[in-house]
């Protein structure tokens, strides 16, 4: 440090430097720091041999297809599909992983209506979410969807298959989910108003911004959306990357779409599920 | 808030042993050294989360946080073993912040992410009489500076460097640091004035 009267000392001021010294300090919350320090402890030096590995949702979203109504919905009802759809992505600025996931969220939401079967399963050691639902939500006004699609914890997520599990909610849903050590990825969570419009759930259940982190473990948040509407659940490998799951599913430094799935969710415990009001 | 804990808790932290920066990276590169990364990221962790909280909306701090390590640790092989860790991993994070932002603004995203503050709120406040409010707006202030000045402000006051060397680092002139500087300080003054701060000029 050069004296303040050198020419190569900052230009300072120590009114503003008095207070500047007593802004907090801030320390990351221990699941981060448990996420953080578990892929430290499991990373390997050569981790960059997967170009996309600790590739953000955003851009797995940007591989998947344009939506498109199911085809087996009535005409009116694609229309109003496909309508909301066109605003959803009219919205001024919006990036692209919106307007997808406006596309998924309806996509999920319209499968459910209709009661399309939407994937197989295949049982894998894979981080698993379950939705239930919680809290006071009076029972008689409220009605479960999506049950006619049958045996949903079936539902099988993978990369690029452009489906999430979604709920549609007008009460708390607590979101649990199991990951397997050490494979670590994130929980994204968001909120679907029937307008369309699109709210991330934060780690604490508020519906507010942005996804979160998926610590391993099996840890628990509650949402409460503001009204009714939507909740769509994926996981992404995310950060940290481990190069064992990796290996199926990067190829080429792409996504290799037609591999087994990086996710499995074991989504809906109907028994428990507390969905929108009956309409 | 429903939380269950992990039921396997991640095994303690290595000890710091107080190696310096530049042999735990050398430890972490040639893979002689057990935990040397776990020792960087206890050091600086908070460094780093700090500065994202001041910069960034809260709801993509953790977020951020991640990737800004997980470059970190991706990069260190091109780490300079004779600079400073520390200047090194602060320029990270700040490249990441100056990302984001930019990112935030071009979704029109920004200011619907950025959490409502005191900057509509113009009871006077006496720096002297009501120094915790004070430092609670300075937050606010330090939050809207640009990227670059964030950084000049964080090397200058946490760093200790000096005028050359912030000019060195950011590829400036030593003499547009020097103005860089000083309109820092009086944009952070203007910002505190602007919100009925007085007693600080």
């Amino acid at each position: 440090m050069v004296s303040s009267d050198h020419p190569d000392a900052p230009v300072r001021d120590a009114r503003i430097d008095d207070l500047l010294d007593e802004l907090p300090l801030y320390t990351p919350p221990e699941s981060l720091d448990d996420t953080v320090q578990a892929w430290l402890r499991t990373r390997t030096e050569d981790d960059t041999v997967a170009p996309r590995s600790g590739v953000a949702i955003e851009d797995l979203v940007d591989d998947l297809p344009a939506f498109e109504p199911p085809p087996d919905l009535d005409r009116a009802t694609r229309a109003t599909v496909r309508t909301e759809a066109d605003r959803a992505s009219r919205r001024p600025r919006l990036a692209q992983p919106r307007r997808r996931w406006a596309q998924l969220a309806l996509t999920a939401a319209v499968a459910a209506a209709a009661g399309l079967a939407i994937g197989t399963f295949q049982p894998h050691d894979r981080p698993e979410v379950l939705l239930k639902g919680v809290g006071a939500v009076d029972p008689g006004q409220l009605s479960v969807r999506g049950s006619s699609l049958g045996p949903i914890e079936n539902v099988r997520v993978g990369v690029g298959s452009g489906l999430r599990p979604s709920l549609r909610t007008s009460g708390p849903v607590q979101v649990e989910w199991r990951v397997p050590d050490p494979v670590i990825g994130r929980l994204v969570v968001w909120w679907v108003a029937p307008d369309g419009t699109l709210r991330g759930v934060s780690a604490s259940g508020e519906v507010t911004g942005s996804p979160r982190i998926l610590p391993p473990g099996t840890r628990s948040f509650e949402v409460d959306p503001p009204g009714s509407g939507t909740l769509v659940v994926a996981v992404s490998t995310g950060l940290p990357p481990d190069p064992r799951v990796l290996a199926e599913t990067v190829r080429d430094g792409r996504v290799a779409h037609e591999v087994p799935p990086v996710v499995t969710i074991s989504a809906f415990d109907f028994d428990e599920a507390v969905a929108m009001p009956s309409e | 808030m429903n939380r269950t804990e992990s039921p396997q808790r991640p095994p303690p932290e290595p000890p710091d042993t107080g190696r310096s920066d530049a042999e735990l990276v050398e430890a972490i590169l040639a893979r002689t050294g057990t935990g040397a990364d776990l020792v960087l990221y206890n050091r600086y962790k908070r460094d780093v989360y700090t500065h994202l909280r001041r910069q960034l909306p809260a709801v993509i701090v953790d977020d951020t946080f991640q990737v800004v390590w997980r470059d970190t640790f991706r990069a260190l092989s091109t780490f300079d073993l004779e600079r400073s860790f520390r200047a090194w991993l602060l320029g990270i994070t700040f490249h990441r912040i100056r990302n984001t932002r930019r990112d935030l603004r071009r979704r029109g995203a920004m200011a619907e992410l950025t959490p409502d503050t005191a900057d509509t709120d113009h009871v006077p406040v006496d720096v002297q009489l009501d120094r915790a409010r004070a430092v609670t707006l300075l937050e606010d202030c330090v939050r809207r500076l640009s990227g670059r000045e964030a950084q000049m402000l964080a090397m200058v006051r946490d760093l200790g460097m000096n005028l050359r060397e912030v000019a060195d680092e950011l590829g400036m002139k030593h003499p547009a640091a020097r103005k860089s500087m000083s309109r820092i300080y009086a944009r952070l003054r203007r910002c505190l004035e602007s919100k009925g701060v007085h007693g600080v000029v």
